[in-house]
């Protein structure tokens, strides 16, 4: 017994303890620095393969000291709809505004250091972050000498000039997001002041945002080139737009951010074959391409096998339906019809199985619920009988409705094949669809703007600012913007209105749950399966990618080689 | 009873042409067998899109068969990508190709023969003029020129019998200047025959003096030209199908769709490639052959050579 207490002791003496703890210690700290060290070297990726989780724990990587010079190439599937960011709500849009034209805020990411979804605001045209006397006033002042790309000086009544366009002018779309500016006044020339009609929570993530933002003047926003021209502040002026084939920047040297940028040029081709742009980046004809596809994605890695790569959560695509007239008013309909679909079998066919049940309207956010957590997942489970059930009880045992949607250009084959096997699937339980598919510029201006008559299709957006649901279901004081399914619920429209007001984040975080937990009971949008978006790049190439929207990625990016 | 007996010697008559048809169609088959054989094939297609339904074991959009199952004997042709049993959507998917392929020859007959006869018939200005216009559609690459027409006229989405029928015109217009061309040529070679004059100085209209004595002589050579132009169009309505401009859904195949459906999996799925190809191969093959056979037969010219 004794001798057994001696050996006891002796394999766990104090002196073992602290010996063991430095070894173990040592070899944990060779591992990190294993880790950190490609990253290091690469300065991007995230290779730890969490792509079909929320990417906010995605690590962050180290950066060298950022070097000027060289050039920048990658491809976009199509051309932007127009480059008057007053008139459009395309990402594509957005995409190149983001390069020519400059916001009061922007994202912090970009940069190999700050992970890809986090949505945090930095300082653009503001000097610093807005001073804010009450809860409804915001001051911003402008960096000194900030000038257009024409030469001439900005003023805050540029500024006051483009929301005040993107508010009033007949022709924008982006009235309902802006929709909680109130008044806006110019004391002197670098500053812009105004408030906001009720205590806003998300003001300064919207206006760091993307949709109805960039601050583009008078003389190109009023002139007939505005929709082929871009003449903004940014970090890149815009010398070429041939359309349907490229667009061309050049480093804007009076950029007031320096050191930022740091590539002389950029190029990017629309490429709208999803083959191709996959060919040209394994010929090393651009410097960027990314990937939806799983067997494009393993294609590529093996045929750039010296590229680096960084995989991320993506989100699908999801089905809008006109909930405000039969049958679709019917949740028992919107339920049979999240039932009906095998999003298992999509995804078998589509993603080679990879991704899971979706509804993640906060994709990155540290809260953010995956499906199966959600109260109401059975809506998701592929359950036929009980779809018919709900049919029946709805008294529409059969339905013969349209399905709309974008064709492959853009979203790519997978998108289009994803509508095909729903419809085939949504018919074995008694709903008829007439597929009507369109080139992406017709769809983005009519079926993305609400015209459309039974259901449409289309992939789904990472949500930077949380009050983004309110845009998707509100109908106060007009139809959201992409409120594409009509949806028009009072209770909702109060939760909304609650979060929207909430400046304590634990508080906003509550009602946000509640707001997820009603539009999964009502279905208002049905909800396909995540994917995942892969991002290849050269590997002299200094960039990290973003989740979508925050475009500073090309301003922050630079050339190890340059 | 004299009825009777005068009716006999006709049924007789009948017989004995019907029998010498036959025999004549017997021995074209046997100077010109690839032809016959061609001719086989195109009847065999239309019978297949006429009775497609019936014939295709599964319906088109119908999803539940195994997902890119190679051919075998559960499913001949393979299945896609997207769990459809190829067969049956080829099957089906010669209805659009077929049809459309029929639809724009005929469209593009009536306009380029009318064109022709006009042409040919009135010269002097008339001649000048269309001989222009259709030098004009004749500048635009055919395909560059069905894509322009659709983009802007085509509004319908999906499958539709204006999107079927606009999907036509624009094929049919591209057919219509060869058309055009070749019966203008053979509208001038007879255009002053002394039996044109003589119609003409009787005081014969000229729309009756076209469509009494110039058509029904320069119907060989149309017959020979729609034959051949058949196949083409099926060749344009695959691609402008693949280029996503045709008028194809899940449920209303096409053969060009079918590739463009699929070309994400052809290094994994060769049938899913060569299937639709080899449907699309095989009758324009067939429509040419059959068509070039016709020529010859048709042809006094080539008749008597050969």
């Amino acid at each position: 017994m004794e001798e057994k207490n001696y050996w006891l002791r002796r394999r766990f003496s104090r002196r073992t303890t602290i010996r063991g703890a430095a070894i173990a210690g040592v070899g944990a700290g060779a591992i990190a620095l294993v880790g950190c060290g490609d990253d290091d070297d690469t300065g991007g990726g995230d290779n730890t393969k969490t792509a079909l989780l929320p990417t906010a724990g995605a690590t962050s990587v180290p950066s060298k000291t950022p070097k000027a010079g060289g050039s920048f190439t990658f491809q976009i599937p199509q051309p932007p709809p127009t480059l008057d960011p007053y008139t459009q709500t395309s990402y594509l849009n957005g995409y190149m505004n983001g390069l020519s034209y400059s916001k009061l805020f922007r994202f912090k990411n970009g940069t190999p250091d700050t992970v890809p979804a986090d949505f945090t605001q930095e300082i653009d045209l503001a000097k610093a972050m807005p001073e804010q006397p009450d809860q409804l006033t915001y001051i911003v002042t402008l960096k000194p000498g900030i000038k257009f790309h024409n030469g001439r000086a900005m003023t805050s009544e540029d500024i006051r000039y483009a929301y005040d366009r993107y508010l009033n002018y007949e022709k924008s779309v982006h009235k309902s997001g802006l929709s909680f500016m109130d008044k806006m006044e110019t004391p002197d020339a670098q500053t812009f002041k105004f408030t906001t009609k009720y205590p806003y929570a998300d003001t300064v993530n919207y206006l760091g945002g993307n949709l109805g933002v960039y601050i583009s003047p008078k003389e190109i926003a009023e002139s007939a080139d505005a929709a082929t021209k871009m003449l903004g502040s940014g970090p890149f002026i815009h010398t070429e737009f041939q359309t349907g084939v490229s667009l061309s920047f050049k480093k804007n040297p009076d950029y007031y951010d320096k050191p930022y940028p740091y590539f002389d040029d950029v190029k990017v081709f629309v490429v709208p074959d999803q083959a191709k742009r996959v060919a040209d980046f394994a010929a090393k004809s651009v410097n960027l391409t990314w990937i939806m596809l799983p067997d494009e994605r393993d294609q590529t890695k093996k045929n750039r096998p010296d590229a680096k790569t960084d995989e991320q959560q993506g989100i699908g695509g999801y089905i809008y339906l006109r909930t405000d007239r039969p049958p679709f008013n019917d949740k028992r309909v919107r339920q049979a019809i999240s039932m009906g679909l095998n999003r298992k079998a999509i995804r078998e066919a589509i993603t080679k199985g990879e991704g899971v049940p979706d509804q993640l309207y906060f994709v990155g956010y540290p809260f953010a619920r995956q499906v199966k957590d959600l109260p109401q997942a059975k809506y998701w489970d592929y359950n036929p009988t009980e779809a018919k059930a709900l049919l029946s009880a709805a008294g529409q045992t059969s339905i013969s409705t349209t399905w709309d949607h974008a064709d492959a250009a853009v979203y790519t084959q997978a998108y289009v094949d994803t509508a095909t096997l729903a419809q085939g699937q949504l018919k074995d339980i008694g709903i008829t669809i007439k597929d009507q598919s369109a080139p992406y510029a017709t769809y983005i201006s009519t079926t993305y703007q609400g015209q459309y008559e039974g259901m449409g299709h289309s992939p789904r957006a990472v949500a930077y600012w949380l009050d983004y649901i309110t845009e998707r279901f509100t109908m106060k004081p007009k139809r959201g913007r992409i409120n594409l399914s009509y949806v028009n619920d009072p209770k909702l429209e109060d939760l909304m209105d609650k979060q929207r007001q909430q400046f304590k984040m634990e508080e906003r975080i509550q009602t946000v749950k509640q707001i997820e937990e009603l539009v999964a009971e009502e279905q208002y949008e049905i909800y396909f399966s995540t994917d995942t978006r892969s991002y290849f790049w050269d590997s002299d190439i200094i960039y990290r990618p973003t989740s979508w929207f925050p475009y500073t990625h090309v301003m922050k990016a630079w050339r190890d080689s340059a | 009873m004299t009825t009777q007996a005068a009716s006999q010697p006709m049924i007789l008559g009948e017989l004995r042409l019907r029998r010498s048809r036959l025999k004549s169609l017997w021995r074209i088959a046997q100077q010109k067998p690839v032809g016959a054989v061609a001719a086989l094939v195109c009847i065999a297609l239309i019978l297949v899109a006429v009775f497609a339904d019936v014939l295709a074991p599964y319906d088109a959009a119908r999803q539940g068969v195994p997902r890119l199952q190679a051919p075998s004997a559960s499913y001949p042709l393979g299945t896609d990508n997207l769990f459809r049993d190829i067969f049956s959507r080829i099957l089906i998917g010669s209805r659009i190709s077929l049809g459309v392929g029929f639809g724009s020859v005929l469209l593009g007959t009536i306009f380029g023969t009318t064109l022709g006869l006009v042409s040919g018939y009135f010269g002097g200005w008339v001649d000048m003029v269309v001989s222009r216009v259709i030098d004009v559609v004749l500048g635009f690459p055919p395909l560059v020129f069905a894509i322009f027409f659709l983009s802007i006229f085509n509004t319908d989405r999906g499958f539709s019998l204006k999107a079927f029928t606009l999907v036509s015109l624009a094929i049919g217009i591209i057919i219509t200047p060869t058309t055009a061309r070749i019966v203008r040529a053979s509208v001038l070679s007879i255009r002053n025959l002394q039996y044109i004059e003589a119609a003409i100085s009787i005081g014969g209209s000229s729309p009756r003096i076209m469509a009494r004595h110039v058509l029904p002589n320069v119907v060989a050579p149309i017959i020979i030209i729609a034959s051949i132009q058949i196949g083409n169009a099926i060749l344009a309505e695959a691609a402008l199908s693949f280029l996503s401009l045709g008028i194809a859904d899940a449920s209303h195949p096409s053969w060009g769709a079918m590739l463009q459906d699929t070309r994400g999996v052809w290094e994994q799925a060769w049938w899913t490639a060569i299937v639709p190809g080899a449907a699309i191969s095989i009758a324009v093959l067939s429509f040419n052959l059959f068509g070039d056979a016709l020529r010859d037969v048709l042809d006094p010219r080539l008749r008597s050579t050969s």
